[in-house]
């Protein structure tokens, strides 16, 4: 899916302003409040939703290839985060949903259906 | 300036070399060698007798040699380099540096009056010992690292601080970037990458300090941390998925769920952990090209 219809689907705010986002594409997404989580289960060229907005979340990021970040429940990360990811070239959007919500639209929209692999 | 170099000789061989070294017996055979050097991640060895005297070298040059001539199992004796240059723990560092310098070679034993070992040096004490002298803070060792195996292995060394999170990743992202130079396939560089990022962060959450090193050879990748810190008492619950001591404050930034542990042995290929309670810890990982 293009970042573009995420954007739609979430009716999300780029942040990012600086880079060119729309034609992005992201093949799943993965829904974390815990990076331990996404470290363990992220699929490459995955889309992270988060509410979390720590600079780990950036640096988790580019270590697994996530291609670009929405931050849920309106949390809006401070200027040197939205900076840092400019550099990296990653990303972030913004929507006022929360969680449940944000994956919910993405997966009726047609994102990622496929399953996660079990953890060990 | 030009005081400073005047003083560079006073630095002495003694106060550079390894003294605790890897060495073989000549009765022993290249295929033994062979093994040693691949264990201990090294590309030759002192060859000594029963009384630690000096008798030869055994390169991983010679063990290739062998290799090619069908000889692994033939004595070391008969394929080591007996004409051995060495140095006294007594001489001046410039000594060792032109002997490197001219003859080009990996290692030099130390040895005292008797030619009896007592340590060894590689260009990387020399120039660790320099860098120390001229007290320059950071040196890139890996890349200066043991010179005669650059063919074989790549090093890269990093410093992990207790707490500091701004730094936590650098070594998963330098060494995800070296992998991609050299064209390791992407799952393999993910998994090394995952591995790499959770035990710096394990250092940087949990322990005082530590180093991270990650040697690249042929057909995998080694990982070893060693930190200073309050080490792991019970291993075995650590290695639960789910056991974490981390305070609120990790967890907070969405770390600290005890999955760390659990991901580094599920993304490697070989997985070592040991720890001394109130000194620090141990990790050694493989993951295989
Ligand atoms: N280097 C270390 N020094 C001391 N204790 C450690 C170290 N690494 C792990 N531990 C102990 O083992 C526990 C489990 O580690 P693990 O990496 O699995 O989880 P975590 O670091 O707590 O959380 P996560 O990795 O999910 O962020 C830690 O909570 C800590 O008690
Ligand atoms: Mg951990």
């Amino acid at each position: 899916m293009k970042l573009k219809r995420v954007q739609e689907l979430l009716n999300a705010r780029i942040l990012t302003t600086e880079l060119d986002w729309e034609d992005v594409e992201v093949l799943t997404a993965c829904g974390a409040d815990l990076m331990s989580d996404v470290l363990a289960f992220a699929k490459p060229k995955s889309l992270l939703l988060t509410g979390l907005v720590y600079p780990q979340v950036i640096r988790t990021c580019e270590i697994l290839d996530i291609k670009a970040i929405v931050f849920v429940r309106g949390k809006i990360p401070p200027q040197t985060i939205i900076e840092m990811a400019t550099q990296q070239k990653l990303p972030l959007l913004a929507t006022s949903l929360p969680m449940y919500e944000s994956c919910g639209s993405l997966y009726k929209g047609g994102l990622g259906a496929k399953e996660i692999e079990n953890y060990e | 300036m030009n005081n400073d170099k005047h003083d560079l000789p006073s630095l002495t061989v003694k106060e550079i070399m390894i003294t605790s070294v890897v060495t073989v017996f000549p009765e022993m055979t290249m295929g033994e060698a062979k093994e040693i050097m691949r264990l201990k991640n090294i590309t030759g060895m002192p060859v000594i007798d029963k009384n630690r005297k000096v008798i030869g070298v055994v390169s991983i040059a010679d063990v290739f040699q062998a290799l090619d001539e069908h000889k692994l199992d033939a004595p070391i004796r008969e394929r080591m380099t007996v004409k051995v240059h060495s140095v006294k723990p007594e001489d001046s560092i410039s000594v060792a540096l032109s002997l490197f310098r001219r003859y080009q070679f990996g290692r030099l034993p130390v040895v005292d009056d008797g030619n009896t070992l007592v340590g060894l040096i590689t260009p990387k004490e020399v120039i660790a010992g320099l860098a120390a002298f001229l007290k320059l803070e950071e040196i890139n060792e890996g890349d200066l690292g043991t010179k005669s195996g650059s063919e074989i292995n790549r090093t890269l060394e990093f410093h992990l601080q207790g707490g500091n999170f701004d730094q936590a990743g650098i070594a998963a992202s330098t060494l995800k970037k070296t992998l991609q130079e050299i064209g390791i396939r992407p799952e393999i560089i993910r998994k090394a990458t995952i591995a790499t990022y959770e035990a710096e962060m394990n250092v940087v959450i949990h322990a005082d300090e530590g180093i991270l090193k990650a040697v690249i050879t042929a057909d995998k990748l080694k990982i070893s941390v060693n930190d200073r810190g309050p080490g792991i008492a019970n291993i075995e619950e650590a290695m639960q998925v789910g056991f974490s001591t981390a305070p609120d404050k990790i967890r907070e930034m969405g770390f600290g769920a005890g999955m760390g542990l659990p991901n580094i042995k599920k993304s490697s290929d070989y997985f070592k952990i040991d720890s001394l309670p109130g000194k620090g810890t141990d990790l050694y990982i493989e993951i295989n090209f």
